[in-house]
């Protein structure tokens, strides 16, 4: 008898019992079992080798014990084979009700899923109009502003304008006026006048100035006014031909 | 440099290489598929000389006519090496072509020349205790020689490399305590006890076991061989076909063989609840197909598996056990230590449920127990492969071997104080083998005296199974050097060869010429005579 293995295999299985390995522990303490029935071999040992052996048998029964209760927690009788095919046979219905219930819970959570998805679908279409209006508010803001400022210009632009408008009133005033005048200048000019050139027009209204020179200082100013016009337009005719 | 440990098994070989060049580890195989063990046959073809075959291809033809087919040639290395039997080559002849077959093979597939390779062919341990197997290790030498490995061959005992592998491959070296190694193969049954030393070295302190014969056996070979013959009464098969020795009983026979090593998990099975019912659940464990012609499945119980290894193995195994548990009491060596012993099951034959069963129960174990002592670790396997992988660690001189010696040998000179012959050990028991590198001479001096008396010597010689003398008188005249001139004087002397082969060393004390010769082949050519302890006083 090797008192050794003994001892090792006591500590597998307590090793076993303690991780709550119960069947491993229960099949080992077995074999341990069977195997010291079949070799009790304990004849030419001496008194402390006994000692020890009967050490040995007592510990192994008591982790023996430990097994068994352990496994008695789980245990029912089982000699009854009808009780047993009854049992076997519920817990096959079970099985075949969880399998309809496992079933009903894959559709309710394949519909979930689904609703879940639309939800998750719609949220993010929600987040995404909410954006969109916080982006048009920001816009707004921003525009407003914009316009005001741009209001602004355009009103400081406005009177600048109507300033520029009055100064050109006054100044087409001052042309109108002077139209006229050249207007009844070109109408009393003289027939021979009409067939002639600028340049000639400038001569002659030349000559004729000098000749008013000598009626008044007035006249006179108005003439060179009048030349200056008729040169002016020369100059912008010549500069839009050549344009 | 490269180096190989080659498993030259009975039925199966296995050869394992270490490229050092290349730092590649492999196993010798013939092709992809093929397993890492081979079967120990070569087939000649009859009229195409340079058509030769070895491994599963020398299996197919077996049988066939136009071959001359050579298997179990392992169990004939000794004194019968050189007997041919009638057929038209000797083992010796045989293995020497199936190994340089082998040597060819690693120069061609694998690029690795013989000239750069130290080879250790692991050899039965056993060989060294019997008559007719003491020569082996010469005649293997002597044949690597002549296949132009010398020098760069070893030999180391198969149980030997199997601790080897164990301690540096499973143990990754950092088990100390003994192993018992229980090599179980197709031919021989070898037990040896080791021990892995703190250093690291193993020391090798005894062995024993059975080698069996070809003829009879207690190994593999037999036990197959007593199946068959179990199947063929029960099948009541034409007994002109199926008597042994008859092509249908070698052809159920391969079959059977092949389909237990296909079997082996299935047969554990059914043999572990034949033993645990009593032997009363006995379960088809699996069937034989036959090939055509005979197209027929034989079914193979677990009773004749346990009751053919009842009949050829269990007494045997039973007897190798129990002299090596004595072994180990007398060296104080605890065999129920958890800690610090290992019993190592190897060869294919011990992946048969009995073996275990067996060598468990016989040291106080049970299968399903956890027990220590039978390392998980060594699975099938791990068993197949140790032997081969084991070599080759020592052919690498990875793990260093302290062989312990086991023998003791020496010689008797007439004391003229007692008036008497007294026995002069010159190798002791006990003693490193290593410390006998040297030759240790008596310092009895030897004077050939033709005219007075025939020159003679008597040798003793015992490896644990008792004292044998040898006596030598004519032959030990003729390695005498310069036996011719009268009045020569002479000592003698024993070393242990690198091979731990015993060599007897007679010197010529005036010129120093030495003559030496193996203790082994000197044995093998001279009567050796059984005697008893008390006939003698040292």
């Amino acid at each position: 008898m090797n008192i050794q293995l003994i001892q090792h295999n006591l500590k597998m299985i307590d090793e076993y019992v303690q991780t709550g390995r119960g069947v491993e522990a229960g099949r080992l303490a077995l074999l341990l079992a069977k195997m010291m029935l079949e070799k009790p071999d304990g004849g030419q040992m001496d008194a402390a080798a006994k000692r020890g052996l009967y050490g040995a048998y007592g510990g192994a029964a008591v982790s023996l014990k430990e097994c068994f209760d352990m496994l008695l927690q789980d245990y029912s009788p089982t000699d009854d084979m009808e009780q047993l095919k009854e049992k076997i046979a519920r817990i096959n219905d079970r099985i075949s009700q969880c399998i309809v219930d496992i079933e009903e819970i894959e559709q309710n959570n394949s519909e979930l899923f689904a609703a879940e998805a639309e939800l998750r679908k719609k949220q993010d279409e929600l987040k995404e109009k909410r954006d969109k209006l916080q982006e048009l508010k920001d816009l707004k803001e921003k525009g407003l502003s914009d316009l005001k400022k741009e209001i602004d210009e355009l009103d400081e632009t406005l009177n600048t304008l109507n300033e520029e408008c009055s100064k050109a009133l006054n100044e087409k005033e001052k042309w109108a006026e002077a139209f006229t005048i050249n207007r009844q200048l070109i109408a009393e000019l003289p027939e021979s006048v009409a067939d002639k050139t600028a340049d000639e027009l400038i001569a002659a209204a030349k000559e004729y100035a000098a000749r008013v020179q000598q009626t008044g200082s007035e006249g006179e100013e108005w003439l060179i006014k009048v030349i200056d016009a008729v040169e002016g337009i020369r100059e912008r005719m010549k500069n839009s031909a050549q344009a | 440099m490269a180096y190989a440990g080659l498993d030259l098994g009975t039925t199966y070989s296995a050869c394992y290489v270490y490229d050092d060049a290349a730092k590649k580890k492999f196993f010798l195989k013939f092709d992809n598929h093929a397993l890492d063990f081979f079967p120990t046959q070569i087939a000649y073809h009859k009229d195409k000389e340079n058509v030769v075959y070895i491994g599963a291809a020398a299996r197919r033809y077996r049988y066939s006519k136009k071959y001359d087919a050579y298997h179990t040639f392992k169990l004939s290395l000794g004194t019968d090496a050189q007997d041919a039997k009638g057929r038209s080559r000797t083992p010796l002849q045989v293995t020497h072509d199936f190994v340089d077959m082998l040597l060819n093979k690693l120069e061609e597939v694998y690029n690795i020349h013989r000239q750069n390779l130290v080879l250790v062919q692991s050899v039965p341990d056993i060989w060294k205790n019997e008559e007719k197997n003491r020569v082996a290790i010469d005649n293997l030498s002597d044949m690597y020689a002549d296949l132009g490995m010398q020098g760069r061959i070893g030999f180391e005992s198969e149980p030997v490399a199997a601790a080897v592998y164990y301690f540096n491959e499973i143990c990754n070296r950092e088990y100390r305590g003994h192993i018992v190694v229980v090599d179980y193969g197709g031919g021989t049954l070898d037990l040896t006890l080791c021990r892995a030393e703190e250093n690291g070295v193993i020391s090798v302190l005894g062995s024993c076991g059975n080698g069996g014969d070809d003829s009879k056996g207690c190994a593999g070979s037999a036990f197959d061989r007593a199946v068959t013959q179990r199947l063929a009464e029960k099948y009541e098969l034409d007994e002109t076909l199926y008597a042994p020795g008859m092509p249908g009983f070698n052809s159920l026979q391969e079959n059977f063989e092949s389909s237990k090593i296909a079997s082996t998990e299935n047969t554990r099975a059914g043999l572990k609840e034949y033993y645990e019912s009593g032997g009363l659940i006995d379960s088809v464990v699996f069937t034989i197909p036959m090939p055509p012609p005979v197209c027929d499945e034989y079914e193979v119980s677990a009773s004749d598996i346990a009751n053919a290894f009842e009949e050829v193995n269990r007494q045997a195994l039973v007897g190798a056990v129990e002299e090596m548990k004595k072994k180990c009491a007398e060296l104080g060596v605890d065999t129920n230590g958890m800690e610090d012993f290992r019993v190592l099951m190897v060869g294919g034959f011990s992946n048969l449920h009995c073996v275990e069963h067996c060598v468990r129960e016989l040291f106080g174990s049970t299968e399903g127990i956890d027990d220590p002592r039978f390392d998980d670790r060594m699975n099938r396997e791990a068993r197949s492969v140790a032997v081969a992988q084991g070599a080759c660690l020592v052919a690498a001189g990875i793990t260093p071997v302290n062989y312990i010696n086991q023998l003791e040998a020496g010689f008797y000179a007439f004391s003229p104080q007692k008036n008497k012959s007294i026995a002069v050990p010159l190798l002791e028991k006990g003693k490193p083998v290593n410390d006998y590198a040297n030759p240790n001479f008596a310092h009895y001096l030897f004077r050939l005296a033709f005219d007075t008396a025939p020159a003679s010597l008597e040798l003793f010689f015992d490896d644990g199974r008792g004292r044998v003398k040898v006596h030598m008188d004519e032959h030990f005249r003729s390695l005498c050097p310069d036996c011719g001139e009268e009045g020569g004087v002479y000592q003698i002397g024993f070393s242990i060869d690198r091979h731990r082969i015993p060599q007897l060393h007679i010197r010529e004390t005036g010129s120093g010429q030495v003559n030496v010769v193996s203790l082994y082949k000197t044995m093998a050519k001279l009567p050796a005579v059984m005697i008893q302890a008390e006939d003698e006083e040292k």
